[in-house]
């Protein structure tokens, strides 16, 4: 029973996966196909979600929304996570002017807060969804680049390290072989949390209009969608609510239990 | 405290220029020719012409910088290109609506996680404390565009009890506030609770329980006094995320503030009028941070020494 929102959180990241890579397979009908006789039908047995305004069922968008979800928050992270241990790693271990630069530059971003920068950079490049993903990109490098500087500052002053460097180890190879190793656990769980948010702002920017565009669907863009008729079709609203929703908690959860791990408790979390 | 209050000033001082530069650029990182996307295809030359001179985008990059910043100290940040009133005036006449809506949201998350946090952390273990938390973990993950609806759709559309949205009558502060500060209030309980029971392990916790002090005493003038200093950085730094969060909970409830605003002038791609917003979401974000740091310092010596 301990272990179960790991189990949970673990479960959810894997149907997220498999419904993004088999989408074509699992999904019961073509997700931008319109049928304008059929629109806004109720849940029932023709179309277990209902369809939308257009005819188009929904089920099958909520499945193949998924693979923008994924795909947004899987290359936000794989990019924001390499600039920002390039930039954390570089400035902990020189120090002197180069981490203090580097470390104003990223007191000027943590200055936009939330989801502003993204927003702002969306609305001036163009509203698509790669960038969004420039703009997570740019927003995201931050919270990394701080991050590794921290623990590669605790790390170069262990004596593992002062081994290495007076064997006569490269300041390449210390970082590369001996530190970035080392501190790689809390950016693992800071990455899980992050993928969280990725999918939360996509989803976030689709809604006002900024991310995905017509007809790809989306989990964002289908409740700005939904919002339009909630009055007369509010499971047009529900649906995508919901696979944001699971998603979300299920990758907190697998974040939670990361984190636990890496400190070495079992403590189920927020305990 | 003095010295405290004059070092953190000076540090502001980078990270302004920093974010004035940055929104500075967000007009020159338009592709293409910024005219034409402001005023679309089929504007007329001399219209273009007329614009670009108003805005000086035929001038040295270096000049259009420095007219910026001086601009931006003196309140001038231009004018809209739809409403060709003042920036300025436009945003600072929205600012109370967004300031009230964030302060509600924050009077809600509080208001819930101080006593949730506080029951779970003395009840810790049990269903109520396992209930509030997958709550909590709930709240964290519910996104608002989705949580906004969903009231609209329970409390106006089916109960009929609330405005559906804007902000004439008291009882429109209720849904868009709710929604704002649900995470926070998530994000809070967990905080005071965590922070609560750290405390509540520490000895002189247990020195004032062995000197038979009753525990509603214990729990007030030793444990809360000294969990609840984290937690002020907390709650400063999610009032940075409700200044962001109030631009989609504004869009869904129509409410007149900074946020709606901010939406407005993206979608007529009035980009001078986008620029004001966003400096000044942040400058309100940089005020609250700096307000912290002062609550953070007052509450704790050791920060003003460091």
């Amino acid at each position: 029973m301990r272990r179960f929102p790991a189990w949970f959180g673990g479960a959810v990241c894997a149907a997220l996966v498999l419904s993004a890579a088999l989408a074509p397979w699992l999904a019961p009908a073509d997700p931008a196909a319109q049928h304008l006789a059929l629109r806004l039908l109720p849940p029932g047995a023709g179309h277990l979600l209902g369809t939308d305004a257009l005819g188009r069922d929904i089920l099958s968008r909520v499945i193949h929304g998924s693979r923008v979800s994924l795909y947004v928050a899987v290359v936000t992270v794989a990019v924001s996570l390499a600039i920002g241990t390039l930039v954390g790693s570089v400035a902990g271990y020189k120090g002197g002017w180069v981490e203090e630069g580097a470390m104003r530059v990223v007191d000027v971003f943590l200055a936009f807060p939330g989801i502003l920068l993204a927003i702002a950079l969306t609305a001036v490049l163009g509203p698509s969804l790669h960038n969004v993903i420039l703009a997570l990109c740019i927003m995201g490098w931050v919270g990394y680049a701080r991050l590794v500087r921290g623990q590669v500052l605790l790390a170069r002053e262990l004596a593992y390290v002062e081994s290495a460097r007076a064997l006569g180890c490269s300041g390449l190879r210390v970082m590369g072989r001996h530190i970035l190793p080392n501190v790689f656990g809390p950016v693992l769980v800071e990455a899980t949390f992050a993928m969280a948010g990725a999918i939360v702002a996509e989803a976030g920017l689709s809604f006002l209009g900024l991310g995905t565009q017509p007809p790809t669907p989306s989990w964002g863009s289908m409740l700005a969608e939904g919002r339009q008729f909630i009055l007369v079709a509010p499971h047009l609203t529900v649906w995508p609510g919901v696979a944001i929703l699971l998603t979300v908690l299920g990758i907190n959860l697998l974040g939670d239990a990361l984190r636990d791990r890496m400190r070495g408790t079992g403590t189920p979390a927020g305990q | 405290m003095g010295t405290f209050l004059i070092r953190r000033l000076f540090m502001l001082i980078p990270v302004l220029l920093g974010v004035l530069t940055a929104v500075f650029m967000l007009i020159h990182l338009i592709p293409g020719d910024p005219v034409e996307v402001m005023l679309g295809e089929q504007a007329l030359t001399a219209d273009r012409a007329q614009l670009r001179a108003e805005m000086g985008l035929d001038d040295p990059l270096a000049v259009q910088y420095a007219r910026f910043l001086a601009g931006a100290v003196t309140g001038d940040l231009g004018t809209s290109l739809h409403s060709g009133r003042p920036v300025w005036r436009m945003v600072a006449e929205r600012v109370p609506a967004t300031l009230g809506l964030t302060v509600a949201a924050m009077v809600v998350a509080i208001g819930v996680a101080l006593p949730l946090g506080l029951v779970c952390a003395v009840r810790a273990g049990r269903a109520l404390d396992h209930g509030a938390m997958v709550a909590a973990l709930v709240g964290v993950s519910m996104p608002n565009f989705w949580l906004g609806p969903l009231l609209i759709l329970v409390f106006s559309v089916n109960l009929g009890w609330l405005p559906l949205g804007g902000a004439e009558e008291p009882l429109a502060f209720v849904l868009p506030a709710l929604t704002l500060g649900t995470a926070m209030a998530a994000i809070l309980t967990r905080m005071v609770r965590a922070s609560l029971l750290e405390v509540m392990d520490r000895e002189f916790v247990r020195t004032a329980v062995a000197k038979g002090l009753p525990r509603w005493r214990v729990m007030v003038r030793h444990v809360l006094a000294n969990a609840l200093i984290p937690v002020i950085t907390v709650i400063g730094l999610q009032f940075g995320a409700l200044l962001a969060g109030a631009i989609i909970t504004e869009t869904i409830f129509s409410w007149p503030g900074l946020g709606r605003l901010t939406v407005e002038a993206i979608q007529t791609r009035d980009y001078p009028l986008v620029q004001g917003c966003v400096l000044m979401i942040c400058l309100g974000y940089l005020l609250a941070s700096l307000l912290t740091d002062l609550c953070y310092a007052a509450a704790d010596p050791r920060v003003r020494l460091r």
